[in-house]
């Protein structure tokens, strides 16, 4: 994997955007490569950490967190909170 | 500092010994709010009626005699990306313009039940995303202390209404800094809990491994009472943690504290700088002994948190595709893609459209490993050197925010925005409890401390902070 700073196109932001469902105009599009870019330039810093380091995030200390466990779900509970039912099916308005 | 206001404690004891006339003065307050709030706008939506019904509620139960609370009559704000049924949730987003939740999150279920009253929803930054409480689609929250000043963000509006004594307590989330920075801009004390501390259920997520809901109050007493009423274990929430209490410090007679250098760099204001070393001296003189510390992989961990954050927020926010709640602008459309794309362009703010822009590309074929992997590593080594840190120190000490609160209006580039979250972020990254704690004013602007303490810590920060605001106030 090269460590080269990526350059950020046009296209790059728009195939960003395609991604994310998100559109942009012609106008936003060079302002936000110009952002993008330096703001992922920034993050660079984090190249500093070598590639031996492991990730422990599940290793709590002093935490005791709930267990990985299957248990019962809860659709009563669930369907407690919905605010549209008939019977025990959800009603969800029609958008297409 | 001037005269404290009345405890929390001392609210609910008057209450419950019928010594306030709880619906009047409920309705009083309420009827002064646009007034009060009109040049503040620290509320999206005032929960009037409900908020008196529930007052009319508890003086009966008062009057019968019936044990009441120990939130009796006390008012709350709470940040508009917590659920609360019946009540508008948009976090202050159009997307989620008219939305409202038919469930309480978890917090709001153990507030209700200890009698808070809640008196509406505070306006933030946009999904959490900010530090000024400008970026919502409603316009933004000024400063109490100063109406040209932000509030500081995300939750600046719980801050500002803390601060403007409009409620007497506040909930707010904290991803980055987000209940921190404005209680620091505000001059109010906020904490963050530690991560898994307090339930998740209802909160409406930017950054899932990153916040925790946080409350804020005057006094750090009435942060303390409220964070022992929210935090537990709760079932519905995966990442919820049953509390192992660290070994509690009582007072701050032979204290250690460690002065984190690297939060003391080029960046920090003159003003902040010597208020946040007359509180640490505050703190010698009070029994404690400071030294200086240095924490080097804090040199990254501001780049690794928003690196982490953007991408969770990336997968966090592509649910709102306008079809199952929410702002919807192509009802009808054929073209599905076309139709999810129109909603989120047009109704997602500029920041938050950023924010999944660059998490979408951390995360992407080809930038994984660069960014997103390393990101995870970063936080890796920042935690087991945090650890090592709590075994030379009780407390590490810095400055909640290195600047004043800026001025509405000031223009900076998204960068210079996010350098400015470099003393909160850490905390966040580990997962460790901090506590902002008024720190005194400088140039008439408020400067806030921030103190931090190994997981589960949160009894040690609130005597330690407690001794401080007593002996400062």
């Amino acid at each position: 994997m090269t460590k080269s700073k990526p350059r950020i196109t046009v296209e790059d932001v728009r195939r960003l955007g395609a991604l994310a469902k998100i559109s942009t105009t012609a106008t936003e599009e060079e302002g936000l490569r110009r952002e993008l870019a330096s703001i992922l330039e920034y993050f660079h810093v984090v190249d500093q950490v070598g590639d031996g380091v492991t990730i422990d995030e599940l290793k709590w200390d002093a935490a005791d967190l709930r267990h990985d466990e299957v248990g019962p779900s809860d659709p009563d509970g669930v369907l407690k909170g919905v605010p549209q039912r008939k019977g025990r099916l959800v009603k969800a308005p029609r958008v297409f | 500092m001037g005269k404290l206001a009345l405890s929390v404690r001392e609210t609910a004891r008057r209450v419950s010994a019928g010594e306030v006339n709880l619906e009047e003065h409920v309705a009083s307050r309420l009827e002064r709010m646009p007034r009060m709030d009109r040049d503040v706008h620290a509320f999206l939506y005032v929960a009037k009626e409900e908020a008196i019904e529930r007052a009319r509620e508890i003086q009966k139960r008062a009057n019968r005699g019936e044990k009441l609370g120990r939130l009796a009559g006390v008012s709350l704000a709470i940040k508009d990306n917590i659920c609360v049924k019946g009540m508008p949730a948009t976090c202050a987003s159009r997307i989620l313009e008219g939305f409202v939740p038919p469930y309480d999150a978890t917090v709001i279920e153990k507030i209700r039940r200890e009698d808070g009253i809640i008196f509406g929803k505070a306006n933030m930054d946009e999904f959490a995303m900010g530090n000024t409480t400008t970026s919502g689609a409603f316009g933004p929250t000024r400063n109490p202390w100063d109406l040209e000043r932000v509030a500081g963000g995300s939750s600046g509006g719980s801050a500002a209404a803390v601060a403007a004594s409009m409620t007497m307590l506040a909930l707010g989330s904290d991803t980055g800094g987000s209940v921190r920075c404005p209680a620091s801009y505000c001059s109010v004390v906020g904490l963050k809990p530690t991560y898994g501390a307090v339930s998740r259920y209802g909160v409406i997520p930017y950054a899932n491994s990153l916040e925790q809901v946080g409350p804020i109050a005057k006094r750090v007493e009435d942060v303390a009472l409220l964070f022992e009423i929210i935090s537990g274990l709760d079932a519905r929430d995966s990442t919820s943690a049953r509390r192992t209490a660290a070994k509690r410090i009582e007072g701050v007679k032979g204290l250690r504290v460690g002065l984190i250098k690297e939060f003391f760099g080029e960046g920090i204001q003159e003003g902040v700088r010597k208020n946040v070393l007359d509180a640490s001296a505050e703190l010698d003189d009070l029994g404690a002994h400071t030294e200086w510390t240095s924490i080097r992989s804090l040199n990254y961990a501001l780049a690794a948190y928003y690196i982490v954050a953007m991408a969770e927020a990336s997968s966090n926010l592509s649910r709102y595709d306008g079809v199952r709640y929410g702002a919807s602008l192509e009802k009808g459309s054929a073209d599905w893609n076309a139709a999810f794309s129109k909603t989120r362009t047009e109704c997602f703010g500029t920041e938050v459209k950023r924010r999944i822009l660059l998490g979408t590309f951390v995360l992407s074929a080809g930038y994984y490993e660069a960014y997103y992997l390393k990101a995870q590593r970063a936080r890796s080594l920042l935690r087991a050197e945090f650890k090592r840190a709590f075994e030379d120190f009780d407390i590490l000490l810095g400055p909640t925010m290195p600047v004043l609160p800026p001025k509405l209006g000031d223009k900076v580039t998204p960068l210079e925005d996010y350098l400015i979250d470099v003393n909160t972020v850490p905390a966040n990254l580990v997962g460790i409890p901090s506590i902002s704690v008024p720190a005194g004013f400088t140039g008439g602007l408020p400067v806030g401390v921030q103190l931090m303490a190994p997981h589960f810590g949160e009894e040690t920060l609130f005597s330690v902070a407690g001794a401080y605001q007593e002996a400062t106030a």
